[in-house]
């Protein structure tokens, strides 16, 4: 993109896995775009990254329900009709609150913050996307996708329709050169899981960042974020309706 | 400034078994962890009225000063953004729960060192501030908090006060050494010292007894660093005998050929790790005389000035990332004071003679001069002598003896401190820090619904009017 350096454009990048994700761009020389609801948090970043690795560090709003700030973050991002070499989605929100179930309003603010918005961006991105052969553009969903619970509908229905976006869009920009990626992570120690997940089970940020870039680099469609999840959700599909439906909700 | 109370987002707190870094005592402690600057407002005012909470860094404090025992504590360890480096004066603005090694990382290639620097350096800034530390230098150049311009503190209301030793100084000094209880450190203004290497020049001297101990201790300093490490369990004319390093920041011309062609690499060694809990065994008396006894001999006699890297001089235990797990389940207990010049001489006779008599001590023990205090009501360093000494933990004979250090201490003059500490007795609390009630007024203006709390404060009553 800008010459020689690469850029990832990191959407949602103030979560926890986003900063570690930003800060291992930057310590290998990368450019970066930062793209957040959070400006103070997000400039904060920016500012960090750049005083610690001298990085070129840009930020730009991002906010689900403000479908002006999708225009504005991909006019930020594409340079010359091509897009960054890595784009890389973290938007998501968890609902907190069990009276949400019943606030209509609520229910649409999770759709979009973890759909929707994801559907906007890259409806906007994908001029540059199919005149860029070699990008990569990445999902960070969930295993909440792979099968819907009494716990958390909203957020895992919301996942499931990314991942299905995702694997469209995979066929689609394939003959272009552009690879697309989906990360379907279990628990990360962070706010989503404290106090939520057990510890034993919780993986650290730092270290789903480096898996996340591993998989980038590796060109692979879909990743389990750690491993075992793939095999969990596997066996967690495969138990019939009618079984699942009993199930206590946890 | 006002911090915005953010949509609703729960935030919710996790029960933990919680201790310092001498792993006793345990507390059950329910800990918040905050992500996001505008987070913290948010955690704190969301507590119930009667609950107090504790900001907590690493933990490296090393008794009770950031638990909460049935409380609340807040880890601010994700709150560790560097805000601003200006290179030219040297300052440093980040957030406080930036780690000295985080700080370093980033200044040290480009000529900076830390002007105070503890013991290790896995502390947050915050905590450095908190405890107001010191280092090997004090004796030269003060404590952590002379080097601090200006802080961001979270009051009890959630709101944020700016200050500094101009800018509502009342309440800056407050909270140098004011162990959390003014509120949470968002944030600090470092000042750094130029240096040219990441290399130290350092001698050593061996000293006999007390006596030469004392007697190179109070000659006047001709380096920037000086600290002896005694031989706690040395008896009888042996008593107090030690080896005084003397180090200075090595300048590129005391550097060879191999060091001058990257003066400023910072070598971060392999790093070990306890991998389990010994029994609590294995630090008997008789082996760590007979450690001391090896470790002296084998010191060097002449001191021929050597070149080390800064981090291993400065932060010599950080290679073995869990060090404390070799006191095993237990743990053990720090006790450091300081007493003044003239009275110093006997106090430090009476504890060394006790703890060789007793065998109550361990490896590491640090004798040290410090020069005058600051203005911090409750900040520890004081001209005199200090002492600090790790005790394993167990034995029914423990507590008494060091309660009868506390009265010695105290009698003359001295005191404890309390980012150390784990088990001080109320009862000698205000003969130690003489302005601690002039301190808790503060503090009460500062919080005044007694927020912050830990269980440190509640052991010592050291908020009560």
């Amino acid at each position: 993109m800008t010459g020689d350096t690469p850029t990832a454009f990191l959407v949602g990048a103030t979560s926890m896995v986003a900063q570690h994700l930003a800060e291992q761009y930057a310590m290998d020389g990368w450019s970066l775009v930062l793209a957040a609801r959070d400006a103070t948090e997000c400039r904060l970043l920016a500012e960090d990254i750049r005083i610690r690795f001298g990085a070129d560090v840009r930020v730009v709003p991002f906010l689900a329900e403000d479908p002006h700030t999708h225009a504005a973050a991909v006019a930020e991002v594409v340079r010359e009709e091509a897009c960054p070499a890595v784009t890389l989605v973290l938007l998501g929100q968890i609902s907190t609150s069990p009276a949400d179930a019943y606030d209509p309003a609520a229910a649409r603010r999770m759709v979009d913050a973890n759909y929707t918005s994801t559907v906007s961006l890259v409806t906007h991105l994908l001029p540059a996307l199919e005149r860029t052969p070699g990008a990569a553009i990445g999902f960070v969903t969930s295993v909440a996708g792979d099968r819907g619970r009494a716990g958390n509908y909203l957020y895992g229905s919301a996942k499931a329709a990314v991942n299905v976006f995702a694997q469209g869009l995979r066929a689609r920009l394939h003959p272009l050169g552009v690879h697309v990626l989906t990360v379907k992570l279990g628990f990360v120690d962070t706010r989503l899981s404290y106090g939520r997940a057990p510890r034993w089970m919780v993986m650290s940020p730092a270290r789903a960042a480096r898996s996340i870039r591993r998989a980038v680099s590796r060109r692979v469609d879909i990743a389990y974020i750690p491993w075992f999840w793939r095999w969990i959700m596997l066996l967690i599909r495969v138990i019939p309706e009618g079984a699942f439906k009993r199930l206590p909700a946890r | 400034m006002r911090v915005a109370p953010t949509a609703a987002v729960q935030h919710l707190a996790v029960e933990q078994r919680l201790s310092g870094w001498g792993r006793w005592p345990m507390t059950s402690t329910s800990v918040f962890r905050a992500e996001r600057l505008r987070e913290v407002a948010d955690i704190v005012r969301s507590i119930a009225p009667d609950a107090t909470i504790i900001a907590r860094g690493v933990g490296t404090a090393y008794g009770d000063a950031a638990t909460n025992d049935h409380a609340f504590a807040l880890d601010i360890r994700a709150l560790n953004k560097l805000i601003a480096f200006d290179e030219e004066r040297g300052t440093l603005a980040c957030q406080g729960g930036v780690t000295l090694q985080a700080v370093l990382d980033t200044v040290l290639p480009r000529g900076w060192f830390i002007s105070v620097s503890p013991g290790t350096s896995k502390s947050t800034v915050a905590g450095c501030f908190a405890c107001d530390v010191h280092g090997k230098n004090h004796h030269t150049a003060g404590s952590f908090a002379e080097y601090v311009e200006e802080i961001h503190l979270l009051t009890g209301d959630g709101s944020v006060t700016i200050c500094s030793p101009s800018r509502d100084p009342e309440l800056f000094w407050a909270t140098a050494g004011g162990m959390g209880m003014t509120g949470v450190i968002l944030q600090l203004t470092l000042r750094l010292k130029r240096v040219e290497t990441s290399f130290m020049r350092v001698r050593y001297r061996k000293l006999r007894d007390l006596d030469e101990t004392f007697a190179a201790l109070g000659e006047p300093a001709t380096e920037t660093y000086s600290v002896a490490w005694i031989d706690c369990l040395a008896r009888g004319a042996t008593l107090g005998r030690s080896v005084l390093g003397l180090g200075e920041h090595a300048t590129l011309d005391q550097l060879d050929a191999r060091q001058r062609s990257a003066p400023l690499a910072r070598v971060r060694g392999r790093n070990l790790r306890v991998p389990f809990t010994p029994p609590s065994g294995l630090m008997s008396t008789t082996a760590m005389r007979i450690f001391n006894a090896a470790y002296y001999a084998s010191r060097p006699s002449g001191s021929e000035p050597q070149i080390e890297p800064a981090t291993g001089y400065f932060y010599p235990l950080d290679s073995v990332e869990n060090w404390n797990t070799l006191y095993g389940r237990r743990g053990f207990v720090e006790y450091q004071f300081v007493a003044p010049m003239n009275a110093a001489h006997e106090v430090l006779r009476f504890i060394l003679e006790r703890l060789s008599r007793t065998g109550h001590a361990s490896f590491l023990s640090v004798v040290k001069r410090m020069r005058r205090g600051n203005p911090g009501p409750l900040s520890f360093p004081a001209e005199g002598y200090t002492l600090a000494v790790d005790i394993p933990n167990g034995g029914p004979t423990l507590l008494p003896m060091l309660r009868q250090f506390d009265d010695r201490v105290a009698a003359a003059g001295g005191r404890v401190y309390l980012a150390k500490d784990s088990r001080l007795g109320p009862e000698h609390l205000d003969r130690m820090y003489p302005r601690r009630r002039e301190w808790a007024a503060v503090v009460a203006r500062a919080d005044p619904t007694r927020r912050f709390g830990s269980t440190l404060e509640r052991r010592l009553g050291l908020r009560d009017a």
